[in-house]
């Protein structure tokens, strides 16, 4: 599974290797998923459409693949958001992909220096920061574009808490799904101290 | 929730081999990205009633059963209205008191957020509609080939240009074999007692995240077997890789590209007065 081809190879200034374009690839389907079967949208009416846990498949690439995967799982959310957007907000692809891309790196940088800590708090902690780059950065754009009212940020609040916790549980719970299946094992550990074997 | 398959066609391919289908990929990508240009110029209702026929030309040509795409969209239909009453009841915009046909606290009904609505939803349901259809009348190769040669300038820069677009496609391909797995995991935990169509909103939410951590683990699994197939055959990259079939435009694709922009360009320049 380690084989890299071509790595060292000149030619462009990222070369990636193939498992980062696959997984990326492939964390970009599940975005797309969520979003074209709209299980990804928790419908809380206001200006801004709806909460979203469509970016978690760019968190959790971040987080177990490294910034380059993060990054390209959160453009294929980005310009899927824009192809099919339904408020004019997300029609302009500035808002649309840019703040997208940053959520893989942000979750990365976070988990990385916080998973020799533990596991868990990094997991929770990239779900969090990694919604909040996505929040901040579109509503951020989305003002200084003109789409929304500075004032219109107070109601979708509640709307962005609601999204960081839902992605904190699900990062916590693949991270843990996924290290465990890498790990070879079959079940999951008895005892919180076998956390440190992954 | 069992019939996922058949109520998202995202990512499909019907090969009716018409001639929307065998129409040069660079060019129909063009002519896509014409009409997506379209979508945001085109701000009137005779606009849009001028861009009607051409896409029931294009439709008619390509032989792809409308009943077909019809149910496809059936989510994407139902979210789009429930978001374009969102836009009238919440509308932003200044509105003339005289225009005000109800309203209750901050909820308004106005005719300004009424036609703001209106083009809104008409301008997504023709983005929609073109990528869709790109997608439906495109095969994965054919698609992947006018990707990168529309992005190949940006190579000069040492843009990965052909790594991008296989993620791209790799995305685009993997959610139709999601959508089966989704229906797989439902029906094998149905069988083992989880009932899916009942409960509230956050019961349903709550079995979702059931489906979802499944179809991650799956999916990193796959990533390893699909990444091992590429390195057994030695992927790396674009470059000097050669073609199997050569591309190439025929008088007929290029009178079609010249018809569309056209076509479009009268759409967004046709004067309309008043409402329209």
């Amino acid at each position: 599974m380690m084989t890299e081809s071509g790595s060292g190879r000149r030619g462009s200034v990222f070369s990636f290797r193939v498992r980062q374009i696959v997984v990326a690839g492939v964390l970009g389907a599940i975005a797309v998923l969520l979003g074209v079967t709209r299980w990804g949208f928790i419908p809380v009416p206001n200006l801004a459409g709806n909460a979203t846990i469509m970016h978690v498949p760019a968190i959790l690439g971040g987080a177990l693949e490294g910034p380059v995967v993060g990054f390209l799982a959160g453009a294929i959310f980005g310009i899927f958001s824009w192809i099919d957007a339904t408020i004019p907000l997300f029609k302009d692809p500035i808002v649309a992909v840019v703040p997208r891309l940053f959520i893989g790196v942000v979750a990365w940088v976070v988990f990385a220096l916080l998973r020799k800590r533990s596991l868990s708090v990094a997991s929770a902690l990239a779900g969090i920061l990694g919604s909040a780059t996505n929040t901040v950065g579109v509503l951020g754009l989305a003002v200084w574009r003109g789409y929304l009212p500075p004032a219109a940020i107070v109601p979708i609040i509640p709307q962005a808490i609601a999204e960081a916790i839902l992605a904190a549980i699900i990062t916590v719970v693949v991270v843990r799904g996924v290290m465990l299946v890498r790990s070879g094992r079959t079940t999951a550990p008895e005892t919180k101290d076998e956390e440190r074997r992954y | 929730m069992f019939e996922l398959q058949r109520n998202v066609i995202f990512g499909q391919f019907v090969d009716t081999g018409s001639p929307v289908h065998r129409m040069d990929p660079r060019l129909k990508l063009a002519a896509a990205f014409v009409l997506i240009v379209a979508s945001f110029l085109i701000d009137t209702f005779a606009g849009y009633a001028l861009v009607l026929p051409l896409l029931v030309l294009i439709h008619v040509l390509s032989r792809v059963p409308f009943g077909y795409l019809l149910r496809g969209s059936r989510f994407f239909l139902g979210f789009l209205v429930f978001i374009l009453v969102f836009q009238v009841l919440f509308y932003p915009g200044e509105v003339q008191p005289s225009n005000v046909l109800w309203s209750w606290g901050v909820l308004s009904v106005s005719t300004t957020g009424i036609r703001f609505a209106a083009i809104v939803g008409l301008r997504v349901l023709l983005l929609y509609y073109v990528t869709t259809m790109l997608m439906l009348t495109t095969s994965l190769v054919d698609l992947t080939n006018a990707l990168e040669l529309v992005f190949r300038p940006l190579q000069r820069l040492r843009v990965p240009v052909n790594e991008m677009v296989l993620v791209f496609v790799i995305a685009i391909k993997f959610v139709p074999i999601f959508i089966e797995e989704i229906e797989r995991l439902a029906k094998a935990q149905t069988a083992r007692g989880v009932p899916f169509d009942e409960g509230g909103a956050i019961k349903r939410a709550r079995r979702i995240g059931r489906l979802l951590v499944p179809i991650f683990i799956s999916g990193f699994n796959r990533a390893d077997v699909l990444t091992t197939a590429m390195n057994v055959r030695s992927y790396r990259g674009g470059r000097g890789r050669t073609k199997l079939r050569r591309m190439h435009a025929s008088a007929g694709d290029w009178t079609a590209l010249v018809l569309i922009i056209s076509w479009v360009l009268v759409a967004w320049q046709f004067p309309a007065s008043g409402w329209l």
